[in-house]
């Protein structure tokens, strides 16, 4: 394989692999954003649900 | 026990990954004919086959929905079904880019590379349109009727290159065939492994996510009734 092309691979490897892993972590975050979302609001919720439930 | 399952888990498959990793760029000769772009495969192909993993997961989850109207059963088609949209995307990226280095094009609309597309897009359309339906119950079953259609491309995708009157451009399945070298066939079973792994942790997590939406909707409705 001349070096062009040599070079050319392994740029293209590089795209590759760095795409896969953005796609990974990207998902990893949203998914972790998005839990600490569901958790403040069940929270919030749950402290709503308690203060209508005491007596007045 | 099941936060320290998924802890386990995404633990134990980001060090197989590491490990693959190690092996791919650190161990594997070049292959003859595509020289060193030939290591994506070991990412390419994993996506693709854990995909179809998920996605039958999801298939047996919408089933039986259907069959038991039991919620945790649309819990798991959802997270299953997210998880796989991820693993299509990364499979259809690392393979526009391999296409673009080896056949000079980004993309070529062959029966398999267009049947995975339009596999993507449909389990995309699942999660756009999921939400957009407010009653749990219909929301549920909408989709699950949807998953399940959605599958039927599935076999389309697996069959594309198996089909004896159709020429792609997307190359053979490499185990079949035995174009598969010994060397290579370790760290692709890994690869395969790690992001089984991985992406499982990613189900639970996500599992766990719609059974807080869950309760989060029943507080909902216990608030209106006050």
């Amino acid at each position: 394989m001349d070096p062009i092309a040599v070079a050319n691979n392994l740029r293209f490897l590089f795209y590759g692999y760095t795409a896969g892993f953005l796609i990974l972590l990207i998902f990893v975050l949203t998914l972790v954003s998005r839990g600490r979302k569901i958790d403040s609001e069940l929270a919030r919720l749950k402290a709503l649900v308690e203060d209508k439930e005491r007596p007045s | 026990m099941r936060e320290k399952l998924t802890y386990a888990l995404g633990i134990l498959g980001t060090l197989v990954m590491l490990f693959n990793l190690n092996t791919i760029f650190g161990d594997l000769p070049d292959e003859a004919m595509q020289g060193t772009i030939f290591r994506i495969i070991f990412i390419h192909v994993p996506a693709a086959i854990n995909a179809d993993i998920f996605l039958f997961a999801a298939l047996c989850a919408s089933v039986a929905f259907l069959a038991k109207k039991n919620f945790l059963y649309d819990s798991i088609s959802v997270a299953c079904i997210e998880v796989a949209t991820m693993l299509l995307l990364l499979n259809l990226v690392t393979g526009s880019i391999w296409g673009r280095n080896q056949w000079g094009i980004w993309w070529a609309w062959d029966l398999r590379m267009t049947s995975q597309l339009m596999c993507f897009l449909l389990y995309l359309g699942y999660l756009l349109v999921r939400p957009a339906i407010a009653e749990p119950t219909q929301r549920a079953t909408m989709s699950a009727f949807i998953s399940i259609f959605a599958f039927a491309d599935v076999p389309l995708v697996l069959m594309a290159i198996r089909l004896p009157n159709v020429k792609t451009q997307h190359p053979g399945p490499v185990l079949e065939t035995g174009n598969l070298a010994p060397v290579y066939q370790g760290p692709f079973a890994l690869g395969i492994l790690a992001l089984f792994l991985l992406g499982t942790a990613l189900v639970l997590v996500r599992l766990h996510q719609e059974t807080s939406r869950r309760e989060i909707d029943s507080l909902r409705r216990e608030l209106h009734s006050f």
